[in-house]
């Protein structure tokens, strides 16, 4: 089993199958296309990742390694966000802070498929709640100045769901 | 190192390089070290340059700059920087894509509502085509879209779809350019609106693929207006007029790539036929779907089209065998027709003959003296995969003697007494798939059932307001392939139901409508019975809504069943 190494931006190196640092289609990039040579010993440095992420993103990596390519979806309707599987659910069972963190470095690493567990995860934690719940959830400020939120919801009225 | 992939890479010039070498400059805190790894895969000829525009000196002349996606260099250059900027608050910042891709799982609504989060929200929305197709830009009945028409005079989002549905419109000049712009699909359905008002719209809708327009009591204009401009994407026209017939002068003048006409005139309009065939011949070079309504010699007016090559056709009118006769004769290249008034075996004999590409076909047929009709006219189709045939309200007898048509697909019954009488018939349709049933009186329900076995490729089977005369109701096999059943107002008894369920052990989808016998143990049969289930329909009665239970997919490879909660609430002791 052929293995590469990976150092992440605290400096941890981690020794990974390359099958399964091949999930992430930026190192597969690099290792199929650059052709960079795994048996040199060279760490690939992962800059944006830490160790503790890429541990995290790592124990995911080696559960659905084997899975198959899923179906195209089509971009017009809304996608379903019920069909998260019970592993994937426990393992995004975390603070809110490390959920965007795995986000960020598997958008950074090319892992479609774990960005769209976690985007489902996230768009769950989104339906359901009215915008003040919503900011408060994710922490983000009303930037709107005074009364454009007013506007927003009056535009809404023009705006509807398709037939 | 094989040079076999650097072809696939396209070619990019030396002054490229050097922009996106800035770009990344500003992006990564670390680029040193990545600029001397970028340096070392030059150096070792995983960067191959060669004068393409600008040669530059430090180049050899033959060699073209390529950059190649290598060590995360190209995957961080995406449209926003991974880390936040100083002026956003400390929350983490997802990318815009991040953002899009969790946004890809709202639906309008809930779209709708986030757009009030906050302003980067609001943006990310609003300028997303995919999202914005969500939507479309409908203002309640009755507004006023004028000049100064605070909320549509500040929309800033992209909309794709707008439908106006019994709007005032005047002063759109200021707030129209900025909708129309990015617009695919629009309609102006009985608006108050001056047909320059209209045009003036439509000369701002470069993209626009499809126009549905009927005018109002409300349209007003004395002459036909001269139009200079013209719709090259418009592919559907979809008009209904009530007062001005003068419009489809107007409007043949607008679209050159027409595909699609959709047209309803009122029948007390003077000349309607004239100007609908007018208006057919302006088009005649690329329409391919005509769809009209009562207007009989419009009819007469397509055959003398020379150059009209219809694939489609679909008129209400109540025609004789002559008329589509002769219209078969003038265009061969017909595939699809829906008609609506009762034709001969005879004549559509004549249109196999005649239509050599038919697919589909929807008609009523004639019903001869004996108070029954044929099928014997499918001998001469042997192409058609659709077929939907209407018999009357007298529920006249279908007789199917027809020989063995191997291309059928899909085939609806509606109206008729007895279709399965002389078992056995499915045989000749050994490759049918959808089979429906809609207002029709069986002798038994073996004379379906029974037979429908032999039909190893059916997937959906649908039956509304069915019954049977005999209550002879023996079932005999498996309908193995069947994963769609649908069953509205049949009168069939509580254990041929439950049979019938247990012997299509691979249906994914059930609708139960309005019938009678549905209870907690047909209910519990299904959950019991049907593991690949994934969408349960049922409405009790005609006031009932109905209500959906969509359940997740099972995990058998982990030994867990994973099913929605819903299931619990039909079977609550049941362990699944």
């Amino acid at each position: 089993m052929s293995t590469i190494k990976l150092e992440t931006s605290d400096g941890v190196k981690f020794t990974v199958k390359t099958q399964v640092a091949k999930c992430s289609g930026t190192i597969r990039t690099m290792l199929e296309d650059i052709g960079i040579n795994p048996q040199d010993g060279e760490a690939i440095p992962l800059s944006n990742v830490h160790s503790t992420i890429l541990q995290k993103i790592l124990v995911w990596a080696e559960h659905h390694v084997d899975d198959p390519e899923p179906p195209r979806d089509d971009a017009d309707a809304a996608k379903r966000t019920d069909d998260i599987c019970s592993w994937d659910e426990d393992f995004l069972k975390v603070d809110q802070r490390t959920l965007f963190d795995v986000m960020l470095a598997a958008n950074y690493l090319d892992m479609k498929q774990l960005i769209a567990v976690c985007c489902k995860t996230v768009a769950n934690m989104i339906k359901g709640k009215t915008a003040d719940q919503i900011r408060k959830t994710f922490n983000i400020e009303n930037d709107f100045p005074p009364g454009d939120e007013d506007k927003i919801r009056l535009r809404n009225q023009f705006c509807e769901e398709r037939r | 190192m094989s040079p076999a992939w650097i072809d696939s890479v396209p070619p990019i010039t030396l002054a490229d390089l050097l922009n996106r070498i800035n770009e990344l400059s500003a992006k990564l805190q670390n680029l040193p070290e990545r600029l001397s790894r970028l340096e070392q895969l030059v150096d070792s000829g995983c960067v191959r340059c060669q004068a393409k525009h600008t040669p530059l000196e430090s180049f050899p002349a033959n060699v073209k700059p390529t950059v190649l996606p290598c060590d995360g260099v190209a995957t961080v250059s995406s449209e926003e920087p991974v880390s936040s900027s100083p002026t956003e608050p400390k929350a983490v910042k997802l990318p815009t894509k991040v953002l899009q891709a969790i946004f890809q799982h709202l639906t309008a609504s809930q779209l709708a509502n986030a757009r009030t989060v906050c302003r980067r929200w609001n943006r990310i929305i609003g300028t997303s085509a995919t999202l914005m197709d969500r939507f479309e830009l409908n203002p309640p009945t009755g507004s006023k879209l004028q000049a100064d028409c605070e909320p549509v005079q500040s929309l800033s989002s992209r909309f794709t779809r707008a439908y106006f549905d019994g709007l005032v419109i005047f002063g759109a000049a200021a707030w129209w350019p900025r909708i129309g712009a990015s617009l695919h699909t629009l309609a102006l359905i009985d608006c108050h609106v001056s047909v320059d008002m209209v045009l003036g719209m439509l000369r701002q809708t470069p993209a626009l693929r499809s126009f549905e327009f009927q005018d109002g009591d409300s349209l007003f204009f004395s002459d036909v207006p001269e139009v200079d401009f013209e719709l090259t994407a418009l592919e559907t026209l979809d008009i209904a007029i009530v007062e001005r017939v003068e419009l489809l002068d107007v409007f043949a003048k607008i679209c050159p790539n027409l595909k699609d006409f959709i047209v309803i005139v009122d029948k007390k309009l003077p000349n309607a036929a004239g100007k609908i065939v007018n208006f057919v011949e302006s088009v005649q070079n690329t329409l391919v779907n005509f769809q009209f309504d009562y207007h009989l010699d419009v009819w007469y007016g397509l055959t003398k089209l020379k150059n009209l090559k219809l694939k489609r056709i679909a008129s209400q009118n109540k025609i004789n065998d002559n008329f589509l006769q002769s219209l078969v004769m003038s265009q061969p290249t017909i595939e699809d027709i829906i008609l609506q008034s009762p034709i001969s075996n005879q004549c559509l004999q004549f249109v196999g003959a005649n239509l050599k590409n038919l697919t589909s076909l929807y008609v009523p047929l004639q019903v001869q003296q004996d108070g029954s009709a044929k099928l014997s006219f499918l001998d001469t189709m042997p192409k058609l995969d659709t077929l939907t045939v209407n018999g009357s309200s007298d529920v006249p007898v279908l007789s199917i003697e027809v020989g063995k048509h191997s291309k059928l697909d899909a085939l609806r019954l509606e109206l008729w007494q007895q279709p399965a009488t002389g078992s056995n018939w499915f045989r000749r349709f050994p490759n049918l798939r959808t089979l429906e049933l809609d207002q029709c009186t069986l002798a038994s329900w073996s004379d379906l059932f029974v037979p429908a076995t032999q039909l190893k490729k059916l997937r959906n089977l649908s039956l509304a307001y069915v019954d049977a005369t005999d209550s002879k109701e023996y079932l005999s096999d498996y309908l193995d392939s069947l994963t769609f059943m649908s069953l509205q107002q049949c009168e069939m008894s509580k254990s041929l139901l439950t049979e019938l369920i247990s012997l299509c052990p691979k249906l994914e989808e059930i609708h139960l409508l309005e019938m009678e016998i549905v209870d907690d143990d047909i209910l519990m049969e299904i959950c019991q019975k049907l593991t690949q289930l994934a969408t349960l329909h049922v409405t009790k009665s005609i006031l009932n809504l109905g209500y959906m239970y969509p359940w997740g997919y099972h995990e058998r490879s982990q030994g867990v069943r994973r099913t929605n909660p819903a299931m619990a609430n039909i079977c609550p002791k049941q362990n699944i």
